[in-house]
Order: structure tokens, then C-alpha cells, then sequence
């Protein structure tokens, strides 16, 4: 057979049949396999595939190009900057991504909001080393602040409020465990400061609660033992206790050890003196139980003493379910003396939240779930919504215990930044408002492609720009986010966004892949074009495609600014020398005076007399001899005038009706 | 490269265009032309306190405009007198 293709007028067998070839053009043409056929045959597979690949790349492009959804192929997310973006952190809780659209594109949405803090370079450390997998707990928190303060679903870690030292000696006692969801960003959104709050996890307590809150939580030590239930045993006034001498008791921390008891653990500095505890049992008269401590070192503490194997009145330990009064006796002088506490351990306890307004009234979210001290979480009770049009003045977290009053977990001022945003941009409160860079006399730098490349640069950009947020004009630097995202190549292969502060790149990019819309700007055709995806195109598969041809399209099409002025040049100057050209220039040459209606009289022109010169007649301006006359000939050819337009209408109009009228034929 | 190919094709041809027709040199009269409107213009302004000018220009006006006005409706009473049922016998 495949000499019967190669050889013609060799075919072995009438019954071949050929491998290529229609049999009817076979029949027509009296068809033998030969080698110009089958060469014929390639070049025509060649062809015809060469032409099928080239529409199916441009199907291909044009398909994508269309039919893809937006934020498939969008070239950036356009980053929702507040002003103050470049201010301090605190003014950021009016910032609101709309989850929706966080959640259509997550990954570069996160990466925006990490470029809104890139003034902290360790929280974009912190969001590429936790991408990575490699991020420390540290790093993860702030991320998850993060995330949080932008809508993005997060657990962030718990939060302690902290017992400020100095309320009592030695050591500070355990603060109270406020584990928490903060997934609708509530404390950002709402421009918290709370000297109160700060992160329990693992040592970031300063990193959180600073970039939470803008708060500074050095001034707040923390306990250093740390007790459930350690909020009621707060409540214990008295509980680190000093005799006159300076010799001093403190109460170290409650241990629950059931759900009805409480051990409680007391130490005093270890000297010549002998401090006793009095106790009262059932109400009944103190009685001393002897040293409360004796062990060694400086300071006792319920660790040492063995804390978790205590029993009544040994030790230093009691079973508080039946001590109602306790204290301290320094030799004869009981010198402090405090009731025993009497709620029980570990109530089951809600908390809603309330937000009140500027103009006085407020909106209480339902109840939360019922949680415990023991609970790892709380229970936390949504935020209400913030009504439309109001100013949240304050929002505040209450805790309900049975027993006990209602109890405020947080009372929070909103700062004042917030609320000016609530003010001036009520149309952006929905996160949808961006802030735009804009040249004058151009407009938007945003759409506008690489018009705008030296905006940062240009020494006269405070009067060649202007930022605007909402539409409203806003500080320059807040546009400094901005300053590479115009350069060449930046909107092509990933919108750059420098830090807010510097203005310096910090190289983050916020695009996946390319601008596909029939605004995008079209590349520079003066420069070299940057065809193949780079960056994160190059994962983009849809780029392989789209770009090229887009950039091959362009350099075909797309004509140099260069050669066009230089071609429009040569065909205006063409016609320079002829009549066209001539007299177009003539007439634009031209120049017309406005006269001024006046008295100054004819101009007679004598100067083409020897010795003449031009002369003036019939001037009738005020005090002139022909002033008079001129009234009374201006008086009396309007009113001719006037009689021969009326005889002139009376004859058109009835003209119409063939009447020749007053003015006759 | 299309573009350009075409643009410079254009451009070749609008110059041997204009290469067909001879040079001129514009006349005196008519590049002077403006200087003369001017004088004309700037002598009706002054000889305003005899004439009204504005109260001419208003009625000239007026008369003009009437009579386009009578010009239109009669040619379309006559363009009407053609139509069936209206006025003609067409």
C-alpha cells in the first residue's frame, strides 16, 4: 500500500483505498495515488490546520474575552481606600469590603487588604508566611485581624481584658477571659479604642490589640496566674492585704474544683513575722488557721503550694463553699478581713450588644447563646446593623449573669475618624466608593492607562493631581497607594500598590491575570510590548491566549502616535502652496472688529491728497452742532422705517391669502 | 504595521494630489478684505446717532422673516392643493 501512495502507476490492487481524497473527486479524475497528490494533500492539511488553530485562537479570545466572568479576568480589584489610609490605623474601621465581593475573589481581595497595611511590612510578612503555611501564631493573629476587619470570616484569637496593676500588691491578679468571634470585623468597623482589650495569645497581646484597636497594651501586665473564674474572684475586695508593718498577703488566684467550690491560695513574704489567716465558717466568728504560707522563696504562690491537690485548712487551702468571712492576723491586730464570695462557679452567662447613635437612640442585638467561664469561646451576640443615615456614637457589649446585674464587657466610643466618614461619605458606606486618582484636564488616572505613570514623581503634582475619595476631594497622600500602580508594565502585568506612607514599592501585585474589557488601555505602541503573561498571568492559562493576541492586535492596528503626527503633517503642508491651502489661510487670517455704536461721524479719507488727511463729518456726539439734527433724523427715519415694515407685514401676511391688503398690489 | 502601511499610503496620495494643482499667491484685495468690512463697519457705527441701527436691523429683520414665513405657508397650500380629499383633484 504505501508504495501504491508514493509510486504512481504502481497501485498492486484496484481495491486500495486511499488514505486521503474524496471518492468522488477520484471518480472524476480518473484518481491514482501519486506523490504531487499526497504532497498536494499535506499542504493543504497545513494550511487548513494552520487556519483552524489561528480561529480557534481568536474564537478562543473573543469567547474568553466575553463570556468570562469579570472577576475571572479582571485586571485589578480596585482597592477600596478610605481616607486615612495613610494615617494611623485607627481610622480604618470605616473601611468595608462587601463580603460578596470578597468572597468572588478571596485570595486577591486579601491581598489587597494586606496592601492597605503595608505601612507594616510585618503584617504583609505575616499574610505571605501564613499563605505558606510557615506563619507563627503571632503572624497568624494578624492576619486574622485582618481578615476580620474586612468582612473575611475569621475566628479571631481570645481576647483578655486586663486588670490594670497597681489595684492591688504584688501580683495582678487574673483578669477575665473574653474569647470571642469578631467575624463582622465589629471592632475595626466601628473604630474601637479600648484601653481594655488586648489578644491573651501567646505573647501578641501588644501586636493585636494595637492593630485591632490602636491601643498600646504595654502599661497592661499580665496575670501571671491566670484562673477560671478569676472575674469573680475579682470581685474580692480586700484580697491582697498588708499588715501596718508593711508585711502583705496576697491572694494569688481561685481554683474551681467542682462546680461549687473555690480554692483559694494566699502567700505572704516569709520573715520574722507570723501572719495568720481568720476564717469564718458558716457565718460563725473568724477563728485563726494558723500560717497561711511558710513555704520557701520570696513570694509563695499556689503553684509551689501544690495548688490543685488542696484541701480545707491545709496548706494554705480552703473549701470556700462554707467560709463566709476570711482575713489576715499579724500577731493580736487582725489587719484585713474580707467577705468570702457567694456566686457560684462558673455561671452560665449572655451578652448582647447595643449600639447607640448620635441622636440618642440605639439598637440592641438579641441575646447570645449561653457560655460559661470554662467555655473556650464566647457565646458573642452579633452586632445589630448599623442603621442607614446614623452616626454610632458608642457601642457596647453587655453581660448578663443570674444573680448578678447586668454587666458592661466593653463600652466603646467610636473614634472621631469614623465618625466623620459616617458624615462625609454617606454614599461609600457600603465599602463601594474608591479613591481615584485624578489629572487635571485628563480626568481619572484610573482608566486613563500610563498618563499618569510620574504622577508621584512630578514635582508639581500638587497642582497637576488631585485625590478624591466618594467623588469628594481628599488629601493627595492618600492617593500615595497609587504610586507605581500607572507606570509602564504595572497595569499590564499586575497593579502595584506602594506603601500608603512611603509611597515606596513593596511589590505587591493584586492581579491574577489581564485586563480584558474594550476600556483597557491600550498598550504604549512607542515601546516595546510586553506579549507573554508574567507574574501571576503566567498561571493563567486563559493569558496564553488572550495576550498575545491582544498584543499582536494591537501592533498590526495600533499605529505610533509618532507616525501619525508625522503623516498629517506631510498632508497639511501639501496643499500650503496652492489655492486650497492659500486661501484656507487667508480666511482664518482674517480678523473682524466688533464696532461700538456711536456719535463719531463719518470717516472722509483725504490722505491720499498731497498734504490731506482723514477728516471727519457728521459727528453729532453731545455738544456737537449736529446733535440735534441727528435726534430728529434717528427720530424720524425709525418711525419710516416702522411705517414701511408694518405696510410690508400687512402686504407678506395677506399675500398669503391672496390679499394684496393695506400695502396694495 | 497595517495601519501604518495604510496611513502612509494615504498620505503618499493626498500629496500627488496636491501636487496637480499650480502654485497661487493669495490677492491683495482679498487678504486685505477684513481691513475693508472693518472701515465699512466701523463708519455705520459711527454715524449710529443719526440711524438706529438696531431698531433697522429689527424690523429688516421682522419683514424677512414674515415673508419666509408667507413663502412657506403658500408653498405648501400649493403642494396641499395636489393631495386627494384636501384641496386638488389629484
Amino acid at each position: 500500500m504505501l508504495s501504491s501512495l508514493l509510486l504512481p502507476g504502481r497501485s498492486s490492487s484496484p481495491r486500495v483505498t486511499p488514505a486521503f481524497g474524496g471518492g468522488r473527486h477520484r471518480r472524476r479524475l480518473g484518481w491514482r495515488p501519486s506523490a504531487a497528490r499526497f504532497s498536494a494533500f499535506l499542504r493543504r492539511s497545513v494550511r487548513l490546520s494552520a487556519a483552524g488553530l489561528v480561529a480557534v485562537v481568536v474564537a478562543l479570545s473573543l469567547g474568553l474575552g466575553f463570556a468570562a466572568p469579570a472577576q475571572a479576568v479582571q485586571a485589578s480589584i480596585t482597592p477600596y481606600l478610605p481616607p486615612g489610609s495613610g494615617g494611623a490605623l485607627n481610622i480604618l474601621p470605616s473601611v468595608v469590603i462587601p463580603a460578596s465581593r470578597v468572597a468572588a475573589s478571596s485570595p486577591e481581595a486579601l491581598a489587597l487588604v494586606m496592601s492597605r497595611f503595608l505601612k507594616s511590612p510585618e503584617v504583609l510578612n505575616a499574610y505571605r508566611a501564613m499563605q505558606a503555611g510557615t506563619a507563627t501564631t503571632a503572624q497568624t493573629a494578624l492576619v486574622v485581624v485582618e481578615k476580620a476587619a474586612y468582612s473575611v470570616p475569621a475566628t479571631v484569637p481570645k481576647v483578655l481584658t486586663k486588670v490594670p496593676p497597681g489595684a492591688g500588691l504584688g501580683v495582678a491578679v487574673g483578669g477575665f477571659q473574653l474569647g470571642t468571634m469578631l467575624g463582622t470585623g465589629t471592632s475595626r468597623l466601628l473604630g474601637f479604642k479600648d484601653e481594655q482589650v488586648c489578644s491573651e495569645q501567646n505573647g501578641v497581646l501588644t501586636a493585636f490589640a494595637s492593630v485591632l484597636n490602636g491601643v498600646n497594651c504595654g502599661g497592661w501586665d499580665r496575670a501571671l496566674e491566670a484562673a477560671r473564674n478569676a472575674d469573680q474572684a475579682n470581685s474580692v475586695t480586700g484580697a491582697n492585704i498588708c499588715s501596718p508593718g508593711g508585711v502583705c498577703f496576697a491572694l494569688l488566684g481561685r481554683a474551681a474544683t467542682s462546680a461549687s467550690e473555690h480554692m483559694q491560695c494566699f502567700a505572704r513574704k516569709v520573715g520574722t513575722d507570723n501572719g495568720f489567716l481568720v476564717m469564718s465558717f458558716n457565718g460563725g466568728p473568724l477563728v485563726s488557721q494558723g500560717v497561711v504560707y511558710t513555704g520557701g522563696g520570696a513570694l509563695g504562690s499556689c503553684l509551689n503550694a501544690g495548688f490543685s491537690s488542696a484541701n480545707a485548712a491545709t496548706g494554705g487551702f480552703f473549701n470556700t463553699s462554707v467560709v463566709t468571712r476570711y482575713g489576715v492576723q499579724v500577731g493580736n491586730n487582725l489587719v484585713a478581713e474580707t467577705p468570702a464570695i457567694s456566686a457560684r462557679a462558673n455561671p452560665k452567662r449572655t451578652n448582647k450588644a447595643i449600639i447607640k447613635y448620635s441622636d440618642g437612640t440605639t439598637t440592641t442585638s438579641p441575646s447570645s447563646d449561653q457560655y460559661t467561664e470554662n467555655d473556650p469561646l464566647f457565646k458573642m451576640s452579633p452586632l445589630p446593623p448599623v442603621l442607614p443615615g446614623k452616626i454610632p456614637t458608642e457601642v457596647k457589649i453587655v453581660e448578663s449573669t443570674p444573680g448578678l446585674p447586668d454587666s458592661d464587657l466593653m463600652v466603646q466610643p467610636t473614634t472621631p475618624e469614623y465618625q466623620k466618614y459616617r458624615v462625609d461619605y454617606p454614599q461609600c458606606q457600603d465599602g463601594a466608593c474608591i479613591v481615584d486618582l485624578v489629572k487635571m484636564g485628563l480626568g481619572s488616572c484610573l482608566n486613563a492607562g500610563t498618563a499618569c505613570a510620574d504622577w508621584f514623581t512630578d514635582p508639581n503634582k500638587a497642582t497637576n493631581y488631585s485625590c478624591t475619595f466618594g467623588g469628594f476631594p481628599v488629601a493627595l497622600s492618600e492617593c500615595t497607594s497609587y504610586a507605581p500602580k500607572f507606570k509602564e508594565g504595572n497595569i499590564e502585568q499586575g497593579t502595584q500598590l506602594a506603601d500608603p506612607q512611603t509611597g515606596t514599592n513593596v511589590g505587591v501585585k493584586t492581579t491574577p491575570g489581564i485586563a480584558t474589557d474594550l476600556g483597557a488601555p491600550i498598550l504604549d505602541p512607542e515601546k516595546p510590548r510586553e506579549c507573554w503573561p508574567s507574574g501571576w498571568g503566567v498561571l493563567n492559562p486563559f493569558a496564553w491566549v488572550y495576550k498575545p493576541v491582544v498584543c499582536a492586535s494591537q501592533a498590526m492596528f495600533v499605529p505610533r502616535q509618532s507616525v501619525v503626527s508625522a503623516k498629517l503633517q506631510q498632508a497639511k503642508g501639501a496643499f500650503s502652496t496652492k489655492m486650497p491651502g492659500q486661501l484656507i489661510a487667508t480666511v482664518t487670517g482674517w480678523t473682524f472688529i466688533s464696532p461700538s455704536s456711536g456719535c463719531a461721524g463719518l470717516t472722509l479719507p483725504l490722505g491720499f491728497l498731497p498734504g490731506g488727511k482723514n477728516h471727519q463729518i457728521m459727528q453729532a456726539c453731545p455738544g456737537d452742532p449736529f446733535q440735534t439734527m441727528a435726534f430728529w433724523t434717528r427720530l424720524f427715519g425709525s418711525a419710516t422705517i416702522a411705517i414701511l415694515t408694518a405696510k410690508a407685514l400687512t402686504r407678506y401676511i395677506a399675500r398669503i391669502f391672496n390679499y394684496d391688503g393695506v400695502g396694495g398690489a | 504595521m497595517i495601519s501604518e502601511w495604510f496611513l502612509n499610503l494615504s498620505s503618499t496620495v493626498w500629496v500627488w494630489f496636491a501636487e496637480l494643482f499650480p502654485t497661487w499667491q493669495v490677492p491683495a484685495f482679498l487678504s486685505g478684505i477684513d481691513e475693508t468690512v472693518n472701515s465699512f463697519m466701523s463708519n455705520a457705527a459711527g454715524i449710529g446717532a443719526w440711524i438706529d441701527w438696531t431698531f433697522w436691523l429689527v424690523c429688516v429683520g421682522v419683514v424677512i422673516s414674515v415673508w419666509v414665513v408667507g413663502l412657506t405657508v403658500k408653498i405648501a397650500l400649493r403642494v396641499a392643493a395636489y393631495l386627494p380629499f384636501i384641496g386638488g383633484a389629484g
